[in-house]
């Protein structure tokens, strides 16, 4: 059992890095998670291009800031990472898949 | 991260105000003063007139059109300010002149004074020039600017460490809710006077949840101002290089000259048409390119506050008062609530009881801000003690809190003295009047280093509440726009200015006596009593000698 799927207690050992790699996951994975978040809208949302990105990136903030609760709010640090990674993959994927069908 | 999700977001609240808690006060004191910066500009400019008189808008247009025929004939454009909006309180007329041969032509609508043109001050009552050469100063622009650009680094470092800090406050307020929302109603009415960390929190909660709409728009809508620069990647990836979109205001075409001398259509009725279009007093001034020339053209503005960043204006013909077709710049609805987002962050249409309302709002912020540096320290003292010395992590926030809360409003202070002090004439005035400031807060901050905590708190507060009752006294002594002489003139900008001054001074001394009389509200510390509370039982301390 690997201490990462215990809790961030201040008692374990590596106490600093855990925090650390949440802070980490949270502010850059949140906040790529909120740009491929952006671009997903900007395809999705029923408006002209230059509103479409406007309205996405004013949300986007509101996004960033649910991502940093989330990464906080999980159990362990390795759901954090795979949550964020997963979920920016996956939102790329389909920016991607908008991109080219918009071609 | 903690045990449960309450806990997780009660660590990420306390980290995330702690971290940036000081910078976020500087930018709520900045922003606060801001909300007053054209009335700070004025009480930093005390060679400029007093107040205008009101007088009837046509009246000031007709006056001002005689002055600029006999002092300005052959400028390039003429720029009329009709006193009685909050940015025009005097009769204020400017012109721009012809380029000289080998100069640039001027770009812009070409209005003078402020854009660097020649400019006179004219009294309503007599139509006569009124002096005024006021020294070099930053005012209060320079002021409110802080809190956005901070000082002395480039421009987009600043936007960068404003928007985190922003965004960080932004985590702090929504987790701040989430911890309290259960009892949000109950916190509210729930204040508990002289026990510790407990009664620290309760002033935290109430600040906090008494004007928590204002800071939730507060935060979110600071992000919105800098919308591209913050997430730049996604229309990089849409768009190529071409960058994010940026809004450009245009002031229209500079246009030219015909050549051909023609009459001024006359601007008191050019005033009429503008009323017709934005109502009665509603028009804030009009600018006039090539007076006297066949291709003449007449701007008129309509007062600030009433259109939400969109600067609509009616344009003439300068010879004929033929209404030019000028549609108004398509917008939105998007774009449109982003700009209402952004004008109800500056306040852009409020009118004096909104202005002080939103004064009050940011000094609740501020004071949201320092009961949550100082609850984090008081919650802490007992377990950061270590054979009765503060661990430096401890010590260091105790002081910069002390430096910060007590002190950058004396720094503030401080600003304004050096305004009054430093020599009119010196070379780079303007760049000392912000270095006293910052050199004062330096002072502030080093100064509790060497007293206790308490002494430290009651001490700097004293000194910023000497700071600020000297104000009016300096004033007296350095200008002809004191206190007494703004209340018998009537001029309630100036006059609210000193008043502000006195009470700030008299609030820094009740907190001073307030924390000497009661050593229990910093120093004692209490036993909780649910064990759901995150406060952890603490013992007795005595923390000033």
């Amino acid at each position: 059992m690997t201490t990462k799927s215990r809790r961030t207690t201040t008692e374990q050992p590596h106490y600093r890095l855990l925090v650390l790699s949440r802070i980490i996951a949270a502010v850059v994975g949140g906040y790529a998670f909120s740009t491929v978040m952006i671009l997903v809208m900007t395809y999705l949302l029923p408006l002209s291009q230059k509103d479409a990105l406007m309205l996405s990136t004013m949300l986007s903030y509101i996004i960033y800031l649910l991502a940093i609760i989330w990464v906080f709010a999980v159990k362990t640090v390795r759901t954090a990472w795979i949550g964020i990674s997963a979920a920016t993959g996956l939102l790329g994927a389909l920016a991607y898949l908008l991109h080219s069908i918009q071609q | 991260m903690k045990d449960n999700f309450h806990l997780s977001m009660t660590w990420l609240h306390t980290w995330s105000g702690l971290v940036v808690g000081w910078v976020l006060f500087f930018i709520f004191v900045t922003g606060t003063a801001g909300y007053f910066y054209m009335e700070i500009d004025r009480w930093m400019r005390p060679e400029q007139p007093l107040q205008s008189k009101t007088v009837a808008a046509d009246v000031a247009v007709a006056m001002a059109e005689k002055h600029l025929q006999s002092r300005a004939a052959g400028a390039d454009s003429w720029t009329i300010n009709i006193p009685g909006a909050r940015e025009t309180p005097y009769l204020n007329v400017s012109w721009r002149n012809p380029p000289k041969p080998g100069e640039e032509p001027n770009q812009g609508r070409g209005g003078g004074g402020r854009f660097g043109g020649p400019s006179d001050i004219l009294d309503t009552q007599t139509g006569e020039v009124q002096p005024s050469k006021p020294r070099e100063t930053g005012g209060g622009l320079l002021l409110y600017r802080m809190h956005w650009a901070l000082h002395y680094m480039p421009y987009e470092a600043a936007a960068w460490i404003v928007g985190i800090c922003t965004m960080f406050m932004f985590v702090a307020i929504i987790t701040g809710v989430i911890i309290i929302y259960k009892k949000i109603f109950r916190e509210f009415f729930t204040f508990r006077k002289g026990k510790g960390a407990r009664s620290w929190m309760d002033m935290h909660t109430v600040i906090s949840v008494t004007s928590l709409p204002f800071f939730i728009m507060i935060t979110f809508s600071g992000l919105l101002f800098y919308l591209y620069t913050y997430m730049p990647l996604a229309p990089k990836i849409l768009f190529g290089d071409e960058g994010a979109q940026r809004e450009r205001r245009f002031f229209g075409d500079q246009g030219k000259r015909d050549g051909n001398a023609a009459p001024l259509f006359s601007l008191v009725e050019a005033l009429k048409l503008g009323e017709q279009e934005f109502g009665k007093n509603q028009v804030r001034n009009i600018n006039v390119q090539f007076p006297g020339d066949s291709a003449a053209i007449i701007t008129i503005t309509p007062k600030y506050d009433r259109y939400l960043n969109e600067y609509p204006q009616l344009k003439v013909n300068g010879t004929t008062g033929a209404v030019l077709d000028n549609p108004p710049r398509k917008v939105s609805a998007v774009e449109k609530t982003n700009n209402v987002i952004l004008a109800i962050h500056e306040g852009v249409f409020a009118n004096t009881l909104i202005r002080w309302l939103y004064f009050l709002a940011g000094v609740l912020g501020c004071a949201m801000i320092a009961t949550g540096l100082v609850l984090w320290t008081v919650k802490r003292r007992p377990k950061a003690m270590k054979n009765g010395k503060f661990s430096f992590g401890h010590n260091l926030v105790e002081r910069l809190n002390i430096g910060t809360v007590a002190g950058l409003p004396g720094a503030v202070a401080i600003y304004f003295l050096a305004n009054r002090l430093i020599p009119v004439d010196l070379a780079g005035r303007r760049e000392w009047e912000v270095h006293a400031m910052f050199i004062g807060w330096l002072l502030l901050l080093i100064y509790p280093a060497f007293r206790s905590i308490k002494r430290g708190w009651i001490e700097v507060f004293l000194m910023t509440a000497a700071l600020y009752l000297l104000l009016p006294v300096v004033n007296f002594f350095t200008t002809e726009r004191h206190l007494g002489i703004s209340l018998l003139y009537g001029d309630w900008v100036l006059a609210g200015i000193d008043i502000t001054f006195l009470a700030l001074g008299c609030t820094c001394v009740y907190i001073a006596m307030k924390i000497k009389r009661h050593p229990s509200a910093i120093t004692k510390a209490v036993k909780t009593k649910k064990a759901d509370d995150d406060l952890t039982p603490v013992t007795n301390e005595v923390l000033s000698s």
